[in-house]
């Protein structure tokens, strides 16, 4: 089976959850996406913690091994450079699809679906743009405060 | 899964991955006057000279101004036009239920990413509101309306106009695109 790019985050509470996995797999018959059951999962996390519960850190996987990582607050950084860089206030995710029709016949329709990731600073959005069909190609973006791609 | 479905209402006629979209004067492969906007809309097939259109024709909504439409045969204020008489309704589906966001509207040039080549291009999306927009890159779009009900299905109806500047058949692609979580 192709793998396909998925979402991965860890909270503050030590929790590391995947989309695809437990309690964040698609179904139809799930009023929400994985990734809105998550948000109010967290919700509903914070209802009942004294201390604030949130995403530390969010990431991309295959189901082949592949992950790609955005900067977090980590705790154990690998690179002096991890250590010192500086750290997200938040995070995001969305996934961003497109599809092109022709105007000359038999040209094929362009169609591309990614996943993207972001990492949200005071100043802009880091975002990680990963193709969702066997998570091949990826692209960086840095999106100033108030521009557009962020949802 | 994402997947997206395009369809020239008034037959309607879906428009598969190897069709189509043709903008023309007043029937299949008619040539549109320079200057002029199109007369009809038409799927060409991918069989050679075929149109899959019903009656040979799907909704036309013909640029007049930025706040007017020829469509029928009247001319009226782009915003009375309905979903049901826009050119195209392009539906988004998903495996789960989604919301969408961000979404956009636009043309470019097939080859180069640029501006359509000698052609103008109009867009409207039908919900009562707004302007004809002009859409012809990445960075000049129509933006569609963000539809924030989690369901597996979204459709976008969309009415379009193209003129060209010079004599001879263009080759540009029109996007839809949006980002759903």
């Amino acid at each position: 089976m192709t793998p396909e790019a998925r979402w991965k985050v860890s909270l503050s509470n030590g929790e590391t959850l995947y989309e695809e996995k437990g309690n964040f797999k698609s179904s139809k018959e799930e009023r929400f996406s994985p990734w809105k059951r998550l948000i109010l999962y967290i919700e509903e996390l914070n209802e009942n913690s004294e201390k604030p519960i949130e995403i530390t850190s969010i990431g991309i996987y295959t189901d082949d091994g592949r992950t790609f990582n955005l900067p977090s607050g980590g705790r154990v950084p690998k690179f002096h450079a991890f250590f010192t860089a500086k750290k997200p206030r938040a995070f995001n995710m969305f996934k961003a699809s497109s599809s092109g029709i022709s105007m000359r016949r038999g040209a094929n329709r362009e169609e591309y679906n990614f996943i993207v990731a972001e990492a949200i600073y005071d100043i802009g959005r880091l975002q990680m743009w990963v193709e969702i069909n066997e998570g091949k190609n990826c692209w960086t973006l840095f999106v100033p405060e108030n521009g557009e791609n962020s949802v | 899964m994402a997947d997206w479905t395009w369809v020239l209402q008034g037959g309607p006629t879906t428009i598969t991955t190897t069709d189509a979209l043709q903008f023309a004067g007043g029937s299949f492969n008619g040539a549109i006057t320079v200057g002029e906007y199109q007369d009809s809309m038409h799927v060409d097939q991918n069989d050679e000279g075929l149109t899959d259109s019903s009656s040979g024709s799907g909704n036309n909504v013909k640029y007049v101004s930025t706040t007017q439409g020829l469509w029928t045969t009247t001319t009226d204020a782009i915003t009375n036009l309905t979903t049901g008489e826009a050119t195209l309704k392009v539906t988004f589906t998903h495996g789960t239920n989604v919301s969408t966001s961000a979404g956009k509207f636009y043309a470019h040039q097939t080859t180069t990413g640029d501006v359509p080549t000698n052609v103008t291009f109009w867009a409207y999306e039908a919900d009562g509101t707004g302007t004809w927009t002009t859409a012809e890159s990445s960075s000049d779009v129509l933006s569609l309306d963000d539809q924030t009900t989690s369901t597996d299905t979204h459709d976008f109806y969309v009415a379009v106009s193209a003129s060209p500047v010079t004599i001879g058949s263009k080759d540009f692609t029109v996007y839809a695109e949006v980002t759903y979580q």
